[in-house]
């Protein structure tokens, strides 16, 4: 008998361990506060096409991906949407035959848009699964989902804590799962407020997440083939922490660990649940419900005629978008690239947005200066440790690990100095740090506040008057002022990292080559990455660089500039057929993106004949620094550069720039044929030279990393701006860090992931318009298609319509279809 | 002259208030001019508040009583001003965190469609607190309190939608209610006693009380209307939930509005000191408070709900000092605790870089540590603090016999520097070492030094307060709080050591619920269980 049982478990983890795998695949990690970067919050739905992902997503929780159709009310109004775009969706959305929408007319649509009836549906309809606690709620006006919630955050985040409480929980070495039975056997909160024994409950529960998820499954009579959809409620309940536990899982997963602490998080969640259901002797009638199968192609029947009235908005105004663009880059006559002269500087920026008005600014300001796009970390996949620590930030996009570390150190300094400046720095930081616990301690916090708290009256007027001193740089803990410019990425220690001279050299070939920078070298080439500035602002990293894991692509930029400067280097590159004259110096930067300014780095190391030449660079970055921040003014809704540049120092400001906001295109071109053409900061650039890549393997590279970066970056606007609630984080005024590593709004609740309000909205209107990416790339489409075949994760993005892709092919654009096949357009 | 520096003293704090009448949709619709108005205003009131100090400092040092209207015939009640050092110091403290709050939200909250309807709602509460500190009769004073109060409730529902939000409003809407009655019921047995409301008239005839049993009621009372006030157990649930509001509303109630509990029984020290045993029940509350708030506060992982039991804790230790007729040392928490608190939460949002800025996760150079012998180190750690305490007292010729409840928190100040010095010790470094010593004396100066400049400039202002020698209830509190101090001190060492104890592990869980305070009156109280 016992026998029959074990066996009979088994089968079941076996099962529940499928399930849990396809729940976990549908779930987006999402990084500490430090390293923010942007992610694609339906990730895990993309194998599905939007409109049935949105259905799937919608059938176990109310998050929404469409917007209202009030939105596009204003949009039609304003006359930003025109009938003829109307008119083109239903015409290419009847020709990709992802949904039916041969019963929807152009008629329809615009009587929708030109009604004034209130038609903004707010009833989930496709809504299939719901917790416990969200029936016993619906049913009764209790408020049990909060406290549940509240409950799990309360225990995720002193589990996973990474500085705030001075006393950690006793259990954090543990796994999720193992702590949160410790501490619910000891905690009686849930009882009190009325879940009667529950100690008991826990007691009894076994011992790994995945045997109590069958547990608990078994106790409410949940059928097997419901498991997976009512799993995948219970994360959605908790969306934040769902993440955060997958994060935790896949870095987990990377030091070879099995532990999922997204099963931990499900398991804890259901068992309330069940508990609950117990106590209030609750049960679900199973049978009455019927789960279709998401694979299937979306009939128009499927969905209310809402949503797809709304989904040919959509792609109406993404239509408005590409109609613009393809006008403008055919306008443009390609510009004169060739030249008899060596130039004086090539800037190679980030492909970032941002930088789209900075290049074309500096490019205005003279002829002699060229800029390429390249993605930030520029192929530099690097952990960048900071002097004296033993480990630092990994500098790579979010589909990268890194595979080195790149020591900073004092640049052309000897090791006693060196010496020096790690003893002072670790006495600064362990005296802060005593400090801080000092100030944070039980008993010291009162005679903190006697003694201390008068000399906080000298900030609280300095700094609502803009007055004093800059707030301290902690990289420069140690580091005498006269040494700060040295501080920076040095070349010890990859050697034994075995990271060789010809190492070393094949990364610079592939920067060059990744960039098309092969012959006709500047004298001066810049790698220029970028970052931005503000003060008293948690999501600080989301402003950074992206591809450089939410921080400043300093280090990459000096890296890369440092490696290209070594003549032994040079010599193999020239080996390789790359020859760099001895006249070219290559420089690094930074972007501020907050500001606009351009500043240089090692300048030390400049050879005194390219003085002159940088002295002119400088002006000319200069005045396109001031030329950019001026067309900024109007969105930044300020009055004067001055104004502008306070932001950066002002505590109380919450929208010091707009980061990525308006994204809307990733442009995979030579610079010639974007050149002409103001893309207002809303498209990613990326340099790229068919003829230069007969083989299309750069091609390959670029389509597989920058463009899905960038489609993840899109898609982390568009679903924030969408449902702030669900994906977003709220207003930042009630933004309250927890743990050091994410985001309460507000008292407690779920864990807030993806970007604040103030980040996508002025207040008056939505900053960013929320479209799916358009990428463009200037290329043969059969090299494309090689590309597009080879991957069947791009194919799925491209045929599901999370992204648009349009080749330009000779001179004439056309649009790949979601069924596979290119269409021209006129 | 003086009549026109008290007239220059309320015009802000009027024009603030008058935004009462200011509907919000008005404010909403106009909220550039709003916003700058009030923030002009509370920044002009900063300068008068500065002014009228700095002429009392070099004044004659008696108390400024004015007179500006009488509201009824007999003349009880008045519109008038209690000016002395107290309410010097206390009206430049509200005046100075309003404006920041007003000057921060300026950018914060621009872009909210209701910015105007909170910055209506500041300026009337910023407006009443200010005129509360400096009202010349208690009448004036209740009726500023409640205006503070209800102020207050409106930025509390500044999302309104939020059902936190509103949780947290109306919980403190019902506590203060219940403080509401108490100071009301005071002030009738007060008007029966001394036929006034006038502060001037009621201290000047405070020896001659009519009735012993009187005063008695008059101290129990305002003790209850401060202890609701200042978030004292087990009234405190409400603060910690009010993180569903703009961080300057935070700061605004930590740093300008909480404390006032505080400022009422400074204020009132002179009607309080007459029932010392009332004194010393609020010593105790104060006491166990500050125990509590600070236990919960270490188990905290959300920077607001730090600050907020950290705020707890430190109304606790100011109410302690009240209790144990440590006047001055109370005002001068009072003010040091708003200036910081104001500060950390509007910077709030710093953690992040400050984590970074406390990495420590450095490449072993050198494992060997050398650390003074652990006894030697224990007692160093202990005797140290007493020795450099006692030094910069003697310095500013401080007795701590002196001074009320002087014992107690010379040992308080003892432990907190005897655990500063415990992490010095554990680094192996020279530098910090010296670093940590010079830290721990300049922390006692500062100390000794802020308290006497605080002591001599309230001067007369405050009651001293005189127990009878042989005190057995006062010698019954330091000595319980004492060892409330030595417990807390305790359990910071036990923490930072890798040894488990069940009994502690527990008492983390049990910590990092509040004890479930606000559990059981929500499960008692709370009708969110409706079947």
């Amino acid at each position: 008998m016992s026998v029959l049982i074990e066996s009979k478990t088994k089968q079941n983890e076996f099962c529940i361990n499928d399930v849990l795998e396809r729940v976990t695949r549908a779930i987006t990690a999402v990084s500490p506060l430090k390293d923010y970067v942007a992610v694609n919050p339906y990730g895990g739905l993309t194998q599905y096409d939007f409109l049935a992902a949105r259905r799937f997503l919608r059938s176990v929780c109310d998050a929404e991906s469409l917007m209202p159709l009030s939105y596009y009310r204003q949009q039609f109004a304003a006359g930003k949407l025109r009938r003829g775009s109307i008119e083109a969706a239903l015409r290419e959305l009847t020709l990709d035959r992802n949904v039916d929408v041969e019963s929807v007319t152009g008629d329809a649509i615009v009587s929708l848009l030109t009604s004034d009836l209130a038609i903004d549906n707010l009833e989930n309809t496709d809504r299939v699964f719901r917790t416990i606690s969200q029936c016993i709620d619906r049913r009764s006006g209790s408020d049990w989902t909060r406290i549940i919630c509240d409950e799990i955050s309360k225990y995720c985040a002193a589990h996973y804590d990474q500085g705030q409480s001075t006393w950690r929980s006793p259990w954090q070495g543990g796994s999720l799962y193992q702590a949160w039975i410790s501490i619910a056997s000891i905690d009686r909160n849930i009882e009190i407020l009325g879940l009667k024994r529950f100690r008991r409950y826990v007691a009894q529960l076994p011992q790994s997440p995945e045997a109590a998820i069958v547990f608990c499954l078994h106790r409410l009579g949940v059928p097997k083939r419901l498991w997976e959809g009512f799993l995948m409620c219970q994360a959605h309940s908790i969306p934040g922490w769902s993440a955060w536990t997958k994060y935790q899982t896949e870095r987990a997963a990377r030091s070879g660990d099995e532990t999922s602490d997204l099963a931990a998080l499900i398991a804890i969640r259901l068992c309330y649940g069940a508990a609950l259901a117990e106590q209030m002797s609750f049960s679900i009638d199973w049978d009455s419900i019927k789960f279709a199968d998401l694979s299937a192609r979306s009939d128009a029947g499927d969905y209310d005629d809402d949503a797809v009235a709304r989904y040919v908005l959509l792609r109406a105004s993404e239509i408005a978008i590409r109609e613009k663009l393809v006008g403008s880059i055919r306008a443009a006559a390609p510009s004169e690239s060739s030249r008899s002269t060596q130039s004086l500087a090539r800037i190679v920026f980030c492909i970032d947005v941002r930088s789209e008005r900075i290049r074309r600014n500096i490019e205005s300001v003279s002829s002699e200066i060229e800029t390429s796009g390249f993605a930030g970390f520029f192929a530099l996949p690097i952990e960048y440790v900071p002097i004296g620590q033993s480990s630092g930030d990994g500098q790579v996009p979010v589909l990268l690990q890194p595979q080195f570390q790149l020591q900073e150190g004092l640049r052309g300094a000897d090791h006693p100095a060196e010496a020096a400046l790690i003893s002072r720095k670790r006495g600064v930081r362990s005296l802060r740090k005593a400090w801080k616990s000092f100030q944070s301690s039980a008993i010291g916090c009162f005679s903190f506040v006697e003694t201390m708290g008068l000399f906080y009256g000298v900030p609280l007027i300095r700094r609502p008057l803009g007055i004093g001193a800059a707030p301290i740089d902690h990289r420069f803990d140690g580091v005498s002022p006269e040494q700060h410019d040295r501080l920076g990425p040095t070349l010890c220690g990859l050697g034994d990292q075995g990271i060789t001279t010809a190492r070393q050299i094949d990364m610079s070939e592939s920067i060059l080559r990744g960039i098309g920078l092969t012959d006709g070298f500047a004298k001066l080439v810049v790698f220029c990455g970028h970052g931005s500035k503000t003060q008293n602002n948690p999501l600080a990293a989301g402003l950074d660089c992206g591809a450089c894991g939410g921080h400043t692509g300093e280090s990459n930029a000096r890296f890369a500039a440092t490696l290209l400067n070594q003549p032994a280097i040079r010599e193999g590159l020239a080996e390789r057929g790359i020859v760099i004259p001895d006249a070219t110096h290559f420089l690094s930067a930074l972007h501020n993106t907050t500001t606009d300014d351009i500043e240089f780095f090692d300048l030390a190391d400049l050879p005194a004949v390219s003085k002159a030449d940088f002295e002119k660079l400088r002006t000319h970055t200069n005045a396109g620094s001031a030329m950019t921040l001026t067309e900024r003014l109007p969105i930044m809704a300020s009055k004067s550069v001055e104004g502008l540049m306070e932001r950066t120092v002002d505590w109380s400001e919450v929208r010091p720039e707009w980061g990525l906001a308006g994204n809307a295109a990733f442009i995979v071109a030579p610079r010639s044929l974007t050149q002409s053409i103001d893309l207002d900061g809303r498209t990613f650039l990326h340099d790229y030279d068919h003829v230069k890549d007969p083989t299309g393997a750069l091609l390959e590279q670029i389509v597989c990393a920058p463009m899905v970066v960038a489609h993840l970056i899109n898609m982390q606007y568009y679903a924030s701006t969408l449902d702030n609630e669900h994906f977003g984080s709220g207003t930042k005024t009630l933004h309250n860090v927890v743990g050091g590593f994410g985001i309460f709004s507000g008292n407690g609740g779920d864990l807030m992931t993806g970007l604040p309000w103030q980040s996508l909205h002025t207040g008056d209107h939505l900053q960013h318009e929320p479209v799916r990416l358009l990428a463009v790339i200037a290329a043969p489409r059969d090299a494309i298609d090689r590309v597009i075949e080879k991957h069947e994760k791009i194919k799925s993005l491209l045929m599901g319509g999370w992204l648009q892709l349009i080749a330009i092919d000779g001179t004439t654009p056309f649009r790949f279809t979601e069924t596979g096949e290119w269409e021209p357009i006129e | 002259m003086t009549d026109v520096l008290a007239v220059l003293m309320i015009l802000p704090g009027i024009a603030l208030l008058s935004f009462l009448l200011v509907p919000s949709s008005v404010a909403n619709r106009f909220v550039r001019p709003v916003r700058r108005l009030v923030a002009t205003v509370a920044a002009a009131q900063v300068v008068v508040a500065t002014i009228a100090l700095a002429l009392w400092a070099i004044g004659d040092s008696t108390a400024l009583h004015t007179v500006f209207c009488c509201l009824d015939q007999s003349c009880s009640v008045n519109l008038s001003v209690h000016y002395d050092a107290v309410s010097a110091l206390m009206f430049l403290l509200v005046s100075f965190v309003g404006w920041v709050t007003c000057q921060f939200s300026i950018r914060y909250l621009c872009g909210e469609v209701t910015q105007g309807r909170y910055f209506r709602w500041a300026a009337v509460t910023i407006g009443a607190v200010s005129l509360m500190v400096i009202s010349g009769n208690l009448l004036m004073f209740f009726v500023l309190w409640v205006t503070t109060s209800l102020g207050l409730h409106h930025l509390l529902l500044h999302y309104a939608d939020r059902p936190a939000a509103a949780r947290a409003a109306w919980k403190k809407f019902a506590i203060s209610r219940m403080g509401d009655v108490a100071l009301i019921a005071a002030l009738v047995i007060v008007y029966q006693a001394y036929g006034t409301f006038e502060f001037d008239q009621v201290f000047a005839t405070i020896g001659r009380a009519p009735e012993p049993i009187a005063s008695q009621w008059i101290g129990w009372l305002i003790v209850c209307g401060a202890v609701t006030k200042s978030a004292q157990l087990p009234f405190h649930s409400w603060l910690p939930l009010t993180m569903e509001t703009p961080t300057p509303v935070s700061a605004l109630m930590h740093a300008g509005v909480v404390n006032a509990g505080g400022y009422l029984i400074v204020r009132t020290s002179p009607l309080v000191a007459q029932a010392p045993i009332a004194l010393t029940t609020l010593a105790i509350i104060g006491g166990a408070t500050a125990c509590f708030a600070a236990t919960v506060m270490l188990t905290q992982t959300s920077v607001k709900k730090s600050l907020a039991y950290s705020t707890i804790a430190q109304m606790g230790f100011m109410m302690l000092q009240c209790g144990l007729g440590a006047f001055s040392a109370a005002m001068l928490h009072i003010i040091a605790h708003s200036l910081y608190k104001a500060h950390a939460f509007l910077a709030s949002g710093n953690v992040i870089a400050d984590g970074k800025a406390t990495e420590t996760n450095w490449k072993l150079v050198n494992p060997l540590e050398r650390r003074l012998f652990a006894p030697i180190r224990f007692i160093a750690a202990l005797v140290l603090p007493v020795v450099f305490l006692s030094a910069s007292m003697a310095l500013f010729g401080i007795g701590p016999s002196s001074k009320p409840g002087g014992y107690l928190l010379g040992f308080s100040l003892s432990l907190a520097i005897a655990s500063w010095l415990m992490r010095v010790f554990a680094k192996d470094s020279g530098v910090a070492l010296a670093a940590g010593l010079a830290t721990a004396f300049a922390l006692t100066f500062v100390y000794s030094a802020s308290f006497f400049a605080i002591d001599r400039f309230l001067g007369g202002s405050i009651t001293r307060f005189e127990r009878s020698s042989p005190d057995t209830a006062a010698m019954l509190v330091t000595a319980v709080v004492g060892f409330g101090f030595v417990v807390l001190f305790t359990l910071q060492q036990w923490m930072l050591r890798a040894r488990r104890f069940p009994m502690l592990d527990a008492l983390y869980v049990h910590a990092s619920n509040g004890f479930y305070v606000d559990s059981v009156i929500r499960r008692v109280f709370g009708s969110v269980f409706s079947a």
